[in-house]
């Protein structure tokens, strides 16, 4: 938008007033939201492909779906505390 | 009699298989005397750059570029972590047994990979000390930033990776547990839960992950890495739709080839001619070549629309590579990192008799070094061009960014010789 304005303040060849006027008017779809959107898009079907392995194998009453997702999550988990850690440790290294 | 033969025969086999956990020679302690000193040295060189600040790089901001060597790195090492996970899915969805021995060595490569890119990024940071601040602020940075998408991919990625790897290894582990007594305690742990017989139940679960899997590659390397730059429309040079699939070519091909380069080594260390054929080779070297040459008309595509009637800053940054300051890497890079090897194993491809391992690892390591330049000149000359009328600034990475590039380097090669020391790099159920 910033762009399109100042093209209108510089360059006197284009219909300003339009420009200007689409400027203000006009939003991209969802601009505020757009990474709810890529997320969906990319963890949506990752996420249903690993429910479509559990379920079907948690019918057969196999313990592996359990033990997946409690890898799955113990990973997850550990990350976040990882994290932590890091700079927890890193504080006692870096000038405060 | 037979029986006893086969027998025989088999743990023969097996123990061949198991020889890197077998076998400790005396080059082994060298080579881990040689990366722990290298390592050291990182950790020396980083702690210089904590407590003196990125002062110590060569990377400034306005004049200069605000990133250098370690998003080449990162970029670089997620494009790594990409063919061996996608090779092993690739197997077991299409039933590619040929080149089921350098699976996990490739899955391997993917996990350790992916640790390094995570590395490399938290090197950059300014404060590391705040790096929690990913976590606490995660929920209002996500619907805008495309960074934070990347932090999500790549934990998604890496847990998926590790987990799959897990699995289809428990059977191997459950084969080890009372050959190595040492280790038992470790395969134990890892092996929770184990009955004999869940190979068919993991088979069928990673059926379904191996589609998830490669579903990640594409969108991490050909999506959310892509997007950090190519959503940037104040950055010339980086700017483009061509991002995604730019990225992706070059991940999966570096990927391929770090795979070749590993496992040809390996095999020779090892003595594993017998399992893994010169035939694996060859496919997968006609596939990096034909990959590398895909690259090769990407780069052209991309200098062509910098070149031709595009806005002048684009211009002037495409000149800066062709013609500048970056020439000198960039040429070399074209020719001898990416056409001449990708010519050489395209022609051993069409003429199998001209085949050669030696040529095609030396062929696969020029393609690795070369798109780490690659990944260095997307990064590097479209932040020298300021934004603001500043005079424009130079780069080269400095005595600390080289020993950090060296010490992640060296740290990869010991996590990976860790593993090999630690768990069966071959699929011991194969034999």
């Amino acid at each position: 938008m910033m762009e399109l304005l100042l093209m209108q303040l510089s360059n006197s060849v284009i219909p300003a007033g339009l420009i200007a006027h689409q400027a203000s008017t006009t939003g991209s779809l969802l601009s505020d939201k757009i990474g709810f959107i890529v997320l969906g898009v990319i963890v949506g079907p990752v996420l249903l492909l690993t429910l479509a392995s559990i379920i079907i194998e948690f019918r057969n009453k196999s313990r592996i779906p359990a033990l997946f997702l409690g890898a799955f999550f113990l990973l997850i988990g550990a990350m976040v505390a990882g994290f932590a850690a890091i700079g927890i440790l890193l504080k006692f290294v870096i000038p405060q | 009699m037979d029986i006893l033969a086969r027998r025989a025969s088999s743990e023969r086999a097996t123990s061949e298989l198991l020889r890197p956990l077998l076998r400790t020679g005396r080059g082994f302690y060298f080579l881990i005397a040689a990366l722990l000193i290298l390592v050291a040295w990182f950790l020396y060189a980083w702690y210089v750059q904590l407590t003196q600040g990125l002062v110590v790089t060569n990377m400034r901001t306005p004049v200069g570029a605000a990133w250098g060597g370690y998003i080449a790195n990162f970029v670089f090492y997620v494009g790594l972590a990409h063919g061996g996970i996608a090779i092993a899915a690739a197997i077991r969805l299409l039933n590619l047994h040929k080149y089921q021995p350098v699976a996990r060595m490739g899955e391997v490569l993917t996990i350790i990979s992916l640790m390094m890119a995570g590395l490399s990024i938290m090197i950059d940071m300014g404060r590391p000390d705040r790096i929690f601040n990913i976590i606490i602020y995660w929920p209002e940075r996500v619907a805008t930033s495309s960074l934070t998408w990347d932090v999500t991919v790549i934990i998604l990625y890496f847990t998926m990776s590790a987990c799959y790897l897990w699995l289809t290894m428990r059977k191997d582990l459950a084969l080890c547990l009372n050959r190595f007594p040492k280790l038992r305690f470790l395969y134990k742990i890892l092996l929770i839960g184990y009955k004999p017989g869940e190979e068919h139940t993991i088979n069928r679960m990673t059926w379904w992950l191996s589609i998830a899997i490669i579903f990640l590659v594409v969108m991490l390397s050909g999506g959310v890495v892509a997007w950090i730059f190519g959503l940037l429309p104040s950055r010339p040079g980086w700017f483009s739709a061509l991002a995604g699939p730019y990225f992706l070519t070059a991940a999966i091909s570096s990927a391929i080839a770090a795979i070749i380069v590993v496992s040809a080594i390996l095999r020779r260390v090892f003595h594993w001619q017998e399992h893994i054929k010169t035939e694996v080779y060859s496919g997968l070297g006609t596939f990096l070549g034909i990959l590398t040459l895909f690259y090769i008309y990407l780069i052209f595509s991309e200098q062509l629309t910098m070149n031709y009637a595009a806005p002048l800053a684009e211009f002037l940054i495409s000149v800066k590579i062709l013609q500048g300051e970056f020439a000198i890497i960039f040429w070399p890079m074209l020719i001898i990192g990416f056409l001449i090897p990708a010519m050489t194993l395209i022609i051993q491809g069409v003429r199998p008799k001209w085949f050669s391992l030696t040529r095609t690892v030396t062929a696969s390591a020029f393609i690795i070094i070369a798109f780490w330049v690659k990944r260095f000149l997307i990064v590097v000359p479209s932040l020298l061009r300021p934004l603001l009328p500043f005079p424009e600034g130079s780069y080269s990475p400095s005595w600390v960014e080289w020993s950090i590039i060296a010490g992640i380097l060296a740290m990869a090669v010991l996590f990976y010789v860790a593993f090999l020391k630690l768990f069966p790099i071959l699929d011991l159920s194969e034999e």
